[in-house]
């Protein structure tokens, strides 16, 4: 079925409710004319219309310039349903839960580290687990592990993973107060055990970047970027535990649908009412798998720095900060002049909370919070900063450059080898738990990340404030 | 071969096709294992004592059915209990349920690249010949 699409601005467009049964509220893509061509005869125009259909749903069925065919709900989209009568739903937050990325900035110039980078990059190689089945830095059992669920990156710094003063530096201090690890299932857990500490596989990565380029000399100073110093940035999620959760509050809310009256034009759209038994579960699951994830991306983080620490001991990396890309959120935002609760949901998307948001740690009031935005492999990645404009869409911004092609086309256009010796011409060393990915996650797989920053500035989400180049990567 | 990739911009989508709904839920095993880890169980048996693995359908319905039946071996995968050789496998198609009888082999790691046999887009037809379009997280 062909979607309608109607131009709004130079930066936005609607998908009319009527163009789709079933639709509750319009579609806005975030989109100028470079990304809406490449995405025109892509599913995820579908998926948005599909996301209308659901109950509660208010405002609009975002999508990110970021956006691509995902499964039920689109990469880069968002969603805001009732926090009263509207639903939940775990394919609208995603399977790896709290999927985010983290940057650790240092005064370090390039030209510092450019002498020892081999060694270095080995040396978090063989520290940092990553790839396929790969275990993490401690097995977890029984209470331990409940711990880590309950109290995410703050159990990591009380365990001496990292700092203390981390915790205002990574969304919700680094836990999510309304985690309830029992609505975790055994099953889970078991694939959580071995995981905390290791970066996965697929697009999960740990990059050296150098900051390439200010675009707001006083954000800039305030995050402690400066033209030519060394950053690290940390791209993972939940690993199998959150996997585990998803897929299992998914046969569940099919279960529960009918008896709620609720139907769906997608499986993958299953979802209950946010105040159910069955929604509340799902919730506090969701924030315990979330807390899983920060305090995974603050042992890997812990991990880094002790490298780091052994080659420059007197230059520590400072925590700029954290954020993740898929959640749900219990948010309240101000609609036609009322200030309401919502469950927000971002699945490939970045909350993004402008200057002076009460719920903004007291260091970031006046800069807004800063969005870390990883680049495809090879290409920039980007610093921004949370604006005003960003409340038309709950606070949300784009989460970084989005897929234009499957996996099997990016290796038949860049086999392994190649994108390896393209990337190595650069000057950019890699080193890859599994070799194959390397094809699957080729620069030209995704779309332009230059663009896809320009159009949320444009449409005043957030604000550029630098931009990073890669030096080093390791990918999952 | 019985299955093939089909396009899919983030992750892997697969069309898997089988004579009869046994015989499916047998491809479905081997595209999963094939597709994960790099692992085919088309040869020999790895020996050893027979086992068995139960599935049901929350939604009473096949292709839920088959997506389970991947999930379950994908959690024996990551957990580190090997690789899955069905022999004999039992599908009842009203119930929506699946039995499988066979015995494990090691797999060269624990997990594999497919981490969810997910429900977007999940679609079965009792043809003949019995075809299941499902997307694999990957």
């Amino acid at each position: 079925m062909s979607i309608e699409i109607v131009r709004k601005d130079p930066v936005r467009c609607l998908i009319p409710q009527g163009c789709a049964e079933g639709m509750r509220v319009p579609g806005l893509l975030y989109a100028d004319g470079k990304i809406l061509s490449e995405v025109k005869d892509d599913p995820v125009l579908q998926q948005v219309a599909n996301v209308a259909c659901l109950p509660g749903i208010k405002g609009y069925s975002f999508a990110l310039p970021d956006m691509h065919w995902g499964y039920g709900f689109p990469i880069g989209g968002v969603a805001a349903f009732s926090g009263s009568d509207g639903v939940v739903s775990p394919g609208g937050v995603g399977y790896d839960i709290s999927c985010g990325v983290r940057l650790h900035v240092s005064r370090l110039h390039e030209d510092e580290v450019k002498p020892i980078l081999p060694l270095l990059l080995d040396a978090l190689f063989s520290t940092v687990p990553c790839g396929v089945g790969s275990e993490g830095l401690a097995s977890l059992k029984g209470e331990r592990l409940e711990a880590v669920l309950a109290g995410g990156a703050r159990w990591a710094a009380k365990n001496g993973l990292g700092e203390a003063g981390d915790l205002e530096r990574i969304e919700h201090g680094g836990c999510l107060e309304g985690a309830d690890p029992g609505m975790v299932s055994a099953r889970a857990k078991e694939r959580g055990r071995g995981q905390l500490g290791s970066l996965g596989s697929g697009n999960h990565f740990l990059e050296l970047q150098r900051v390439d380029e200010v675009y707001d000399t006083s954000l800039a100073r305030s995050f402690h970027l400066e033209p030519g110093r060394v950053a690290v940035m940390i791209h993972c999620g939940s690993r199998g535990l959150g996997h585990q959760v998803c897929d299992d509050y998914l046969r569940s809310f099919a279960r529960s649908m009918p008896s709620q009256g609720i139907t769906v034009p997608d499986r993958q759209l299953c979802c209950c009412t946010v105040e159910s038994r069955e929604g509340q579960s799902y919730l506090g699951a969701m924030q315990a798998a979330a807390n899983f994830a920060m305090a995974n991306r603050q042992a890997i983080g812990s991990k880094v720095r002790e490298v780091f620490g052994r080659f420059f001991p007197a230059e520590p990396l400072e925590l700029l900060y954290d954020v993740s890309h898929n959640m749900a959120l219990m948010e309240r935002h101000a609609r036609e002049g009322k200030d309401e609760w919502f469950c927000v949901h971002r699945k490939g998307a970045t909350r993004a909370l402008p200057p002076g948001h009460k719920n903004l740690a007291p260091l970031f009031s006046g800069t807004g919070q800063p969005v870390i935005i990883p680049g495809s492999m090879g290409t920039s990645s980007y610093v921004l900063a949370a604006a005003k404009g960003a409340s038309e869409c709950f606070c949300s911004t784009c989460h970084g450059a989005g897929r234009t092609m499957s996996r099997s086309a990016a290796l038949k256009a860049a086999g392994a080898r190649t994108v390896r010796a393209r990337l190595e011409e650069q000057g950019i060393l890699v080193r890859a738990g599994d070799p194959c990915t390397l094809g699957e996650e080729a620069p030209e797989a995704y779309k332009d990340i230059d663009t896809v920053v320009d159009v949320v500035e444009r449409a005043g989400l957030s604000r550029k404030v630098a931009r990073l180049r890669p030096v080093a990567v390791i990918k999952g | 071969m019985t299955w093939k990739e089909l396009e899919h911009t983030g992750d892997l989508r697969l069309e898997i096709e089988a004579g009869t709904l046994e015989g499916l839920a047998l491809e479905c095993a081997r595209a999963f294992y094939e597709s994960s880890a790099g692992v085919s169980i088309r040869g020999d048996d790895p020996g050893g004592e027979m086992q068995q693995i139960l599935v049901a359908s929350q939604e009473n319905d096949l292709a839920g059915l088959f997506a389970a039946w991947m999930n379950e071996l994908l959690f024996f995968l990551e957990v580190g209990r090997g690789v899955f050789y069905p022999e004999r496998i039992r599908v009842d198609g009203q119930a929506a349920s699946l039995e499988a009888w066979g015995t494990w082999g090691t797999s060269p790691k624990p997990g594999g690249r497919v981490k969810a046999a997910t429900y977007g887009g999940l679609e079965f037809d009792a043809g003949p010949p019995c075809r299941l379009r499902v997307t694999l997280d990957v």
